[in-house]
């Protein structure tokens, strides 16, 4: 398995058990009394679901899609590294900014959820352009 | 990998660009405390759907054992309509977002008519190891 589909299914995991934790706080705590906790509906499903789902598509799709040459077989794996820092910045800045945006009206929670969704969606772009060579029909 | 997954995994990818896309103008969004909450069953169908059970479906027929020759993946003209119909409902129940709800029911019978397909061509392929 290469070092970066480790990584990517790795941190689906902590992502994983992070998500499922965060769930059961919110399901156990009075939201009411944890303000923050119920801004944190769109976190915990957003880390299960591209922390960990697609992170796991990710990773062994970077593994097992077919190669692309014998020389090359998986590509530039830059783009691959960029998509793996980009998902997990952007993750936890947004695991940051949503209860701070929440709790307040200062402009910084906001800068920190624009950096997320930046850094989010060129983790999405790098993997898109690093898998798309590899998968080809006979 | 046969082309009719190629196919569906692009396709996938193309949902997971757009869906992202959309996630991040919403995000963006509830930084400036001005939320287009209107688009976000759009980002939901092209993350969900489009991306996560469309590539599952892809791979799903290219790794599946194959059935009883070493090449036979079974007949691939079904998928390739279920692939069109699943995509034709994607874009419905995304479009039903602009006031147009008939065509979320639309949407909704188009997809669950490829999903009976996909589970009719792949249900002989799951079967226990030395079977053939």
């Amino acid at each position: 398995m290469p070092c970066l589909t480790r990584y990517f299914i790795k941190a689906g995991l902590l992502y994983f058990g992070g998500g499922l934790a965060l769930v059961f706080l919110s399901n156990l705590l009075a939201l009411d009394e944890y303000p923050w906790l119920a801004s944190a509906t769109p976190v915990y499903f957003h880390m299960i679901m591209v922390g960990w789902i697609t992170q796991i598509i990710m990773g062994v799709s970077f593994w097992m899609f077919p190669a692309l040459a014998r020389d090359n077989p998986r590509g530039n794996e830059r783009l691959g590294w960029l998509a793996w820092a980009g998902i997990n910045l952007g993750m936890m800045a947004r695991m940051v900014g949503e209860p701070l945006s929440a709790s307040g009206t200062s402009v910084f929670p906001g800068l920190v959820l624009i950096l997320s969704a930046l850094l989010q969606w060129l983790g999405g772009l790098a993997y898109v352009v690093l898998i798309w060579p590899r998968v080809k029909g006979k | 990998m046969p082309s009719v997954s190629s196919f569906l995994i692009r396709t996938a990818l193309v949902h997971l660009v757009l869906g992202f896309t959309i996630g991040a103008i919403l995000l963006v969004g509830k930084a400036v405390h001005h939320v287009p909450f209107q688009y976000l069953p759009i980002h939901i169908e092209l993350l969900l759907v489009g991306f996560v059970i469309q590539l599952t479906l892809g791979v799903a027929f290219w790794m599946f054992p194959r059935l009883t020759t070493i090449t036979d993946r079974g007949r691939t003209k079904p998928i390739f309509a279920a692939y069109a119909v699943l995509n034709v409902g994607i874009l419905c129940c995304c479009l039903s977002v602009f006031e147009l709800p008939l065509l979320l029911g639309f949407g909704r019978a188009m997809e669950v008519v490829a999903m009976v397909a996909f589970v009719l061509n792949l249900w002989p392929r799951i079967y226990a190891f030395g079977r053939y």
